[in-house]
């Protein structure tokens, strides 16, 4: 056996390659290893064991592997990254953000899917066309609002809008009262909006430069028409029905739950705008008073008052939510403070003493007038004195507060030019020591001064129709007299 | 002779496999050549054979022993190569697989061994590619590769009764074909005389 088995083996060691073959054969492997090198975890290892040993490597090139099998590892981590984290950082994306698109075409339409009830549907309608809005001004403040992105905006309103619309037309089919009741509130949101679209330019405009201020109040003017537009149509499309006192006052309840709860949020806020929005509030509540009490006799004026509260609670939340914190729009403009019976009373008190005030020192004036003062004008004065005086009778004959306020204002305006005329014809003004009527009011000193701004904007027409002889006969005055105002 | 597992230590992984080339590309070349008696298609199959055993690394398996894994991917790619070039032997060949158990003489390790010692291994050698390719395997693997009846047992995945009983089969193949030689050479030679024998006359 030995020797067949050596002799055989011996034999086959005949049987073997050349060096060239065996050369040429390691040289075909150690190349497809190069082409089919270990996998990347092996070799980064491998890697970095040889850098340990040799810091210097002379590579020409240097392969940087992507560890595609740690990214699958990972996969989870990198999950919550792409379906948490991505959609949070995005919320916070403006218009022309890489992230906007997740905020409007992920965030928004899951939450859109996520909502089944139609009320809510509406509600989150209402505050994609505030997100947008929001954005908006925020663009807006920091110069930043292209016409693209503008009109990108007006579209998303629009649509937003739209949607809104077809589900409260939905909803009509099924609950007409519900159906108005979410149009109220839409309509109450976008008529703030828009004020806020308004008041935002102008304020710009004092803010910024010149140029930059031009382009930005050209700039919003599409959205504003949009949102104007909208209304309009909006206004046309909810005249029918009335809701029902039960329903009204529920959902009133809630939007005061919501006040309270925004107003307790809003703490830290500058103590005027606080001031302000808790004045508010209490005016609420004293018109839900006042509904309460004429809800079993006269059902429908409790209906009126509490839909109007419904719009005024609406528009303070549209405020405290968007805008208490930037300030950037007046908030007597949006919500109007009601008066108590007790402030209207103590109102047209300072009114009607501040117009006998004046007439006193008109008829001072004249009294002083010489020779040298023409008849003519001393006659235009007259017929001035005399359409205050009618003012006043139109005062006492009314017993509607906003009729005697608008009759008030009025003439304290027309004494105000007359005064003005006086002093051009360089005839002595006299001026008593004022109280103003707003300070006779304790709770409403702040808003009242505030209020008589927009207010004398609105009547100065009247004052020009009331009293043609003095706007036509005296065009320097009259100039002077809106340039005032 | 393999696991799947992550190692620990990688950088060793192709100076490992270096090695396991140098160690075995002789031994390997040899029986691939006795096998398919094809120089070139034999170099060709053992350059396959350790790609293939790459590719088995890079897929993330470990080798412990290189040998028994080289013979076994090296036997594998000689089947298919037998399957390419002749299928119905092929057929044939796989279809023999029922031998018998053989005969107690056949199953005993120490009756191949005497009847080895009846045969001269450098004639036995040079008469390899006249056995039925089973046989001829069997003594490869036995008497090139010096494997045992164990790992040839579990390299081509027969008993090791059947693998004693080849080995036996072949090497009594290969005696008769000795004799025969030897009888036909004495033959040629006694003619030889005759013929010069009578050309004397």
């Amino acid at each position: 056996m030995k020797r067949f088995s050596e002799q055989f083996h011996t034999k086959s060691k005949s049987v073997s390659m050349s060096s060239t073959e065996k050369q040429e054969l390691r040289e075909r492997l150690v190349s497809y290893m190069e082409y089919h090198p270990l996998p990347a975890e092996r070799k980064s290892a491998q890697k970095s064991s040889v850098a340990s040993k040799s810091p210097v490597l002379h590579e020409a090139f240097k392969t940087v592997s992507i560890p595609f099998s740690l990214l699958g590892k990972f996969s989870a981590v990198a999950a919550v990254f792409v379906l948490t984290l991505v959609p949070f950082m995005a919320e916070q994306s403006v218009p022309g953000d890489a992230l906007y698109a997740v905020k409007v075409q992920f965030n928004e339409e899951v939450r859109s899917t996520l909502t089944f009830d139609s009320y809510e549907k509406v509600e989150w309608e209402t505050q994609r066309v505030n997100r947008r809005m929001a954005e908006a001004r925020l663009l807006e403040s920091e110069g930043r609002l292209t016409d693209a992105v503008e009109a990108e905006v007006a579209q998303a309103v629009r649509m937003h809008t739209q949607n809104a619309r077809a589900e409260i037309q939905s909803m009509r089919a099924v609950d007409a009262e519900e159906a108005k009741i979410a149009s109220i509130e839409f309509d109450s949101n976008l008529e703030a909006q828009a004020a806020s679209l308004k008041e935002g330019p102008e304020n710009a405009a004092l803010a910024t430069t010149q140029a930059t201020s031009v382009g930005i109040v050209d700039a919003s003017n599409l959205i504003v028409q949009t949102v104007d537009e909208l209304r309009a149509l909006y206004d046309q499309a909810s005249a029918s029905t009335t809701p029902s006192y039960d329903k009204l006052s529920a959902r009133v309840e809630q939007n005061t739950t919501r006040l309270y709860e925004l107003s307790e949020e809003l703490e830290t806020l500058n103590p005027n705008t606080k001031k302000n929005v808790t004045r508010r509030i209490q005016d609420i509540n004293r018109s839900v008073e006042e509904a309460i009490i004429q809800a079993p006799e006269n059902e429908s004026t409790a209906q009126d008052i509490l839909i109007d509260v419904l719009k005024r609670s609406q528009k303070l939340i549209v405020f405290m939510t968007d805008f208490a914190e930037s300030g950037t729009i007046d908030i007597e403009k949006l919500v109007p403070v009601i008066l108590t019976s007790d402030e209207e009373v103590a109102e047209i008190t300072a009114y009607k003493k501040e117009i006998a005030r004046k007439q006193a020192e008109i008829e001072a004036s004249l009294s002083a007038a010489d020779s040298e003062t023409s008849s003519d004008f001393i006659e235009k004065i007259e017929a001035g004195l005399i359409q205050i005086e009618v003012l006043i009778t139109k005062t006492s004959e009314s017993n509607v507060f906003a009729e005697i306020k608008t009759y008030s204002i009025a003439a304290i305006e027309l004494a105000d030019d007359l005064q003005l005329v006086l002093e051009k014809n360089n005839l002595p003004v006299i001026v008593e020591p004022v109280v103003l009527p707003g300070q006779a009011t304790s709770t409403a000193s702040s808003t009242v001064s505030s209020s008589t701004t927009p207010a004398v904007a609105t009547t100065t027409p009247a004052v020009a129709t009331t009293s043609p002889a003095v706007s036509t006969s005296t065009p320097p005055a009259a100039a002077t007299s809106t340039a005032g105002a | 002779m393999a696991g799947k597992k992550f190692t620990d230590n990688p950088e060793d992984h192709q100076a490992r496999f270096l090695e396991a080339f140098e160690e075995y590309n002789d031994a390997l070349f040899r029986h691939a050549t006795l096998r398919i008696s094809n120089r070139e298609r034999a170099v060709d199959l053992v350059h396959d054979t350790y790609t293939k055993v790459w590719s088995y690394i890079r897929d993330g398996y470990e080798i412990d022993t290189f040998r028994p894994f080289l013979y076994k991917v090296l036997n594998n790619l000689i089947i298919d190569e037998y399957r390419k070039k002749k299928e119905s032997s092929l057929d044939a060949l796989l279809e023999i697989d029922g031998v018998d158990e053989g005969s107690f003489a056949e199953l005993s390790e120490s009756t191949v061994e005497t009847l080895a010692a009846t045969i001269d291994g450098q004639k036995a050698f040079a008469l390899l590619d006249e056995l039925p390719v089973q046989y001829k395997e069997v003594i490869i693997l036995r008497f090139v590769d010096q494997l045992g009846p164990r790992e040839i047992s579990e390299l081509i995945e027969e008993s090791e009764n059947v693998i004693s009983v080849r080995i036996h089969r072949g090497l009594r193949l290969l005696r008769e074909r000795i004799e025969a030689d030897d009888e036909f050479a004495h033959e040629k030679r006694k003619a030889k005389a005759k013929a010069t024998a009578k050309n004397k006359t």
